[in-house]
């Protein structure tokens, strides 16, 4: 950290385009540019090698290409997340947790390349995300049913005397699902990406032996990309889990 | 069915790291909810401090709570 820049600084928010609608601060920033980058990506990943296949009409259109092997992967995988967790009635939320977890799990990956700007790394985002997922998964539960909905707060088989104390219990835990479902996303991307610049700093810090922590940022990148495949995950899992919850009660 | 060998090698290291820090946001998400709440039901009803202790110790519980469902989860899914 020749200059002494803050590890903190690769966090910024800087306006590209500054745009001003009926007095509101609407402008296109570099964590709007990755997010754009990041859904033009998805929908190239998802097309493209299906448009090839379609054109053709050789023998070779019974071998996959490699890049519809690989989306046909992360449709499986989804598809398959859902059929343990929700079971059939979980078709028809496919498409909500896919795009979940590929728009978290292509932003978690588009942060790891330097000079890229991670926008899970903002609460304010991963919150949006979980806030969605949350009043989706309520609305949900009452159009399924009704005001029986609440009944789910009530543990069954309880002694009425403990209701009382229960209740408020189960309601914030309740409301601290997208909370808990927000930060654990933001503070891994927050804390990988802090540590990254924090040992980028040592290497030039300690000139030859800055090869030890150099060592060390190799390593941790490894772990960031598993991390953000792993948050990913369990950004879809828990959206699966929520969703069976609303469907079934208890 | 590559997917699910993949899946087998990687399970144990994925499921402690993503375990450890699902229990310290479950707790803290309970906490910071209850916190919120208390200090709004305190604004309302001018009843300052004791609708934040009383959340505040209801949000612990929550926490708990919450903790103890991600383990039985995952005791179930074994």
């Amino acid at each position: 950290m020749a200059k002494g820049e803050s590890p903190l600084k690769q966090f910024e928010i800087q306006p590209i385009v500054d745009i001003n609608f009926l007095g509101f601060d609407i402008s296109f920033t570099n964590s709007a540019l990755w997010m754009t980058i990041t859904t033009a990506f998805i929908l190239i990943f998802f097309t493209v090698p299906f448009l090839k296949a379609k054109k053709t009409n050789s023998v070779s259109d019974l071998y996959p290409t490699r890049m519809q092997v690989a989306a046909e992967l992360g449709f499986n995988f989804i598809n398959s997340l859902l059929a343990d967790t929700v079971g059939k009635e979980g078709k028809k939320y496919f498409p909500l947790v896919f795009t979940l977890f590929m728009f978290i799990l292509f932003g978690n990956l588009f942060g790891m390349i330097p000079y890229s700007f991670t926008f899970t790394s903002h609460i304010i985002v991963t919150l949006a995300l979980a806030m969605g997922v949350f009043i989706f998964v309520t609305v949900l539960g009452f159009v399924k049913h009704g005001l029986k909905f609440f009944s789910f707060f009530v543990i069954p088989g309880l002694p009425v005397y403990m209701l009382p104390l229960l209740i408020p219990i189960e309601i914030i835990s309740y409301l601290s699902r997208p909370i808990s479902l927000s930060v654990r996303l933001f503070a891994n991307m927050l804390a990988g990406h802090t540590l990254l610049k924090v040992f980028a700093g040592f290497v030039s810090a300690l000139g030859f032996f800055g090869i030890l922590p150099l060592v060390f940022i190799i390593a941790l990148t490894g772990l960031e990309i598993l991390i953000a495949f792993l948050q990913a995950y369990v950004f879809a899992i828990l959206t699966c889990l929520y969703i069976n919850d609303a469907l079934h009660l208890h | 069915m590559v997917n699910d060998e993949e899946n087998d090698n990687k399970k144990p290291s994925m499921q402690g790291l993503s375990f450890a820090y699902r229990i310290s946001t479950e707790l803290l998400g309970a906490l910071i909810v209850s916190v919120v709440i208390g200090l709004l039901i305190d604004k309302m009803f001018d009843s300052k401090p004791i609708g934040l202790i009383t959340l505040i110790i209801l949000g612990f519980f929550a926490g708990l709570l919450n903790i103890y469902r991600l383990i039985r989860r995952i005791e179930n899914s074994k």
